[in-house]
């Protein structure tokens, strides 16, 4: 294909402005669209998946057979010698860290109003190698060693009006049934995002679970955490074939089993989008067709001039799907400069949907600041979609033109 | 037989277009032969058949009946592709109006034909139509676009593109019809100086007494039928 080619379709492109620059913003708003839409939704899917892992699920969790369906009751059976287990977990591959929990269903009472959550006996030396409870303490401070006290979510605890000092009462079944009262001290909030933790979430020292429950040495699940998160296959395949040859009956599950209700949701919210999107470029394609049959009405002489030189059929055809690939190189170009540029906004500074529409449930476990993610995957693939998109609605007008007749190419006026 | 220097040769050539049903006879039963290096005009009023008689001896257009022969090569059963290809390298045209690229300038114009027909390099392609830019006058214009020359210079312009692929045959329809007699004059002495140059065989149309008086053969035609063709005048 000869540059010459190149630079003519180039110079086709901007004959008529008015058209091509009308053309060419539908495509380009098109595909911004197409960018800040992607960009928001793959930040609001990491960073919900992040809220999830980081807070309520790890990467994998191992458990006795049985225990997901019967986690959140009292009765779930236990996983024996966690120590050991753990010790050896740190050596497998693609293992960064690994911790024991007690989870149990629990009631937090203030003495006049109960609100049903969930407990977590957390081991404060190694829960910070699996979760980041830690670090989103909002108010007063993380657990430290056995004292009788815990960390509330902050919507839990808002529930109560309680403050870091305050006590309150957890109320737990232990292992023979018994209905086991604890009263301890807040001594902090934490304020994950996640709202199953902060709404229905609180944290007990493991030892203190431990001796309420009448568990001692015991644990319901041990947490793990993956150098890579897309390690979760392979981490999960040496965790199980582990346990397997310790002759440990005991299961190992995925965060994505854990988390289903949030991945099928997003699955679809994706498809939605994509839906949306399909008919924003569909749009974008029916004014590229018109414009393209434009030009090559407009260009009917013009073409059978350069076919009466012996121009070929297919050369023509090549020429203006070039032109439609300028087309969408350039409305390409300019969307993804537009959409990068929005969602660069919102990766910096977020939008704050809290503050324009108040305390609202969107249906993802994140804070009402919404951050895009933009990506250079993201950005390339809208160019290539925008070329493609632009060389397929061209693909009519081109092969119309290249099926002119000269002669009456050449009569037409 | 045909004879070597007859570079052109129509044996009872009739062409008809179809309108829906009805078909109109363009080219009645032409049979005529030119020489090679002719300065031929085809005159005659507006739908007397010069476009026509232009087209099919161009391999623009093929016969409804009869021969055309082509440096001895008859064309008319001849595939779309080919004739594509002979176009490209034995014929040069230039048209009344709208004749160039208006986004190409005039130096892009004039290499364009060498880069439809594929055969060199753009140094090469550049360099030849510098020269072919020179050659009529125009070599300080050539990053010119169309719409920044005149129309004189416009058709000087197809006048050197039409001749950088050095074609056996030019042709051209009406070349003057748009510029005014002055300037017409200047392109048909361009043309003749060309065709005594070069010894290319130019055939041009029109209906204009004062062009007809360039020529060196003369045919008219009338509803598709040669009415008067005085022969080679030297
Ligand atoms: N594609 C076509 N379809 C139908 N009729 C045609 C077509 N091309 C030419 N004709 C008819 O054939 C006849 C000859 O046309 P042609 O264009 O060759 O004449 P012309 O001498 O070049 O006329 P002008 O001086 O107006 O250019 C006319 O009657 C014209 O209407
Ligand atoms: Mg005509």
């Amino acid at each position: 294909m000869s540059p010459v080619l190149v630079r003519l379709a180039f110079r086709n492109v901007f004959r008529n402005r008015k058209r091509s620059i009308i053309t060419f913003l539908s495509i380009s708003l098109g595909l911004a669209a197409l960018v800040f839409g992607q960009g928001l939704m793959l930040g609001i899917g990491n960073e919900s998946m992040k809220n999830i892992i980081d807070y309520q699920t790890a990467h994998l969790t191992i458990s006795p057979p049985g225990y997901l369906d019967m986690k959140e009751t009292s009765l779930s059976p236990s996983v024996p010698d966690y120590p050991e287990i753990l010790n050896s977990l740190e050596r497998l591959p693609h293992v960064e860290g690994a911790t024991a929990r007690i989870v149990v269903p629990a009631v937090l009472n203030d003495g006049m109003n109960d609100l049903p959550c969930l407990a977590s006996g957390v081991d404060v030396q190694t829960d910070g190698h699996v979760f980041r409870l830690a670090d989103v303490v909002a108010e007063g401070r993380y657990l430290q060693g056995q004292r009788l006290e815990m960390v509330v979510g902050t919507r839990l605890a808002g529930q109560f009006a309680a403050r870091p000092g305050d006590r309150l009462n957890v109320i737990m079944q232990d292992r023979g049934g018994e209905i086991e009262v604890q009263s301890l001290e807040v001594a902090g909030l934490v304020d994950t995002g996640n709202p199953t933790v902060d709404r229905g979430s609180l944290f007990i020292p493991l030892g203190v679970m431990q001796r309420a429950l009448g568990m001692e040495g015991q644990a319901t699940e041990v947490a793990v955490r993956l150098r890579r998160a897309s390690d979760v296959g392979a981490g999960r395949a040496a965790i199980a074939s582990f346990l397997a040859a310790e002759g440990l009956d005991l299961d190992v599950s995925e965060w994505t089993e854990l988390a289903g209700d949030f991945l099928r949701l997003h699955r679809l919210k994706k498809r939605a989008f994509g839906v949306m999107t399909g008919v924003i470029v569909l749009l974008a394609a029916v004014g590229i067709v018109n414009t393209m049959l434009m030009a090559s009405f407009e260009r009917t002489r013009e073409m059978g001039m350069m076919m009466a030189m012996g121009m070929k059929a297919r050369t023509v055809l090549i020429l203006f799907l070039l032109e439609g690939a300028v087309l969408g190189l350039f409305g390409g170009l300019a969307g993804g400069l537009l959409g990068g540029a929005a969602t660069y906004y919102t990766e910096v500074h977020g939008i704050d949907i809290g503050a324009m529409y108040g305390d609202i449930d969107i249906g993802y476990p994140i804070r009402d600041v919404l951050r895009g993610d933009l990506t250079v995957g993201t950005l390339i693939g809208t160019l290539c979609f925008g070329v493609v998109v632009s060389v397929l609605a061209s693909l009519y007008p081109a092969w119309r033109a290249s099926k002119l007749v000269p002669s009456e190419a050449l009569r037409h006026v | 037989m045909q004879r070597k220097d007859q570079i052109v040769k129509l044996e009872d050539v009739s062409k008809e277009y179809r309108v829906g049903r009805i078909a109109v006879p363009a080219i009645r039963g032409i049979t005529l032969s030119i020489d090679a290096g002719a300065f031929l005009s085809i005159a005659g009023p507006s739908g007397s058949g010069k476009t026509t008689l232009l087209n099919l001896i161009g391999c623009i257009d093929r016969p409804t009946a009869g021969s055309v022969y082509l440096e001895g090569t008859e064309i008319s059963a001849l595939p779309s592709s080919r004739l594509a290809e002979i176009r490209s390298s034995s014929l040069g045209f230039i048209f009344q109006t709208f004749n160039l690229v208006p986004v190409l300038s005039a130096l892009e114009n004039v290499e364009f034909p060498l880069v439809i027909s594929g055969t060199m390099g753009g140094r090469e392609r550049r360099r030849r139509a510098q020269e072919m830019l020179e050659e009529v006058g125009l070599a300080d214009l050539m990053g010119r676009r169309p719409n920044e020359l005149s129309g004189g210079q416009q058709q000087r312009i197809a006048v050197a593109r039409a001749l950088v692929k050095q074609p056996a045959i030019v042709l051209a329809d009406e070349p003057t019809a748009n510029l005014d007699s002055g300037t017409g004059g200047s392109i048909l002495e361009l043309m003749r100086e060309m065709n005594e140059r070069r010894g290319t065989t130019f055939l041009f149309s029109t209906h204009d007494r004062m062009v007809m008086e360039y020529a060196r053969r003369l045919i008219l035609l009338r509803d598709g039928r040669i009415e008067r063709d005085d022969g080679e005048v030297s």
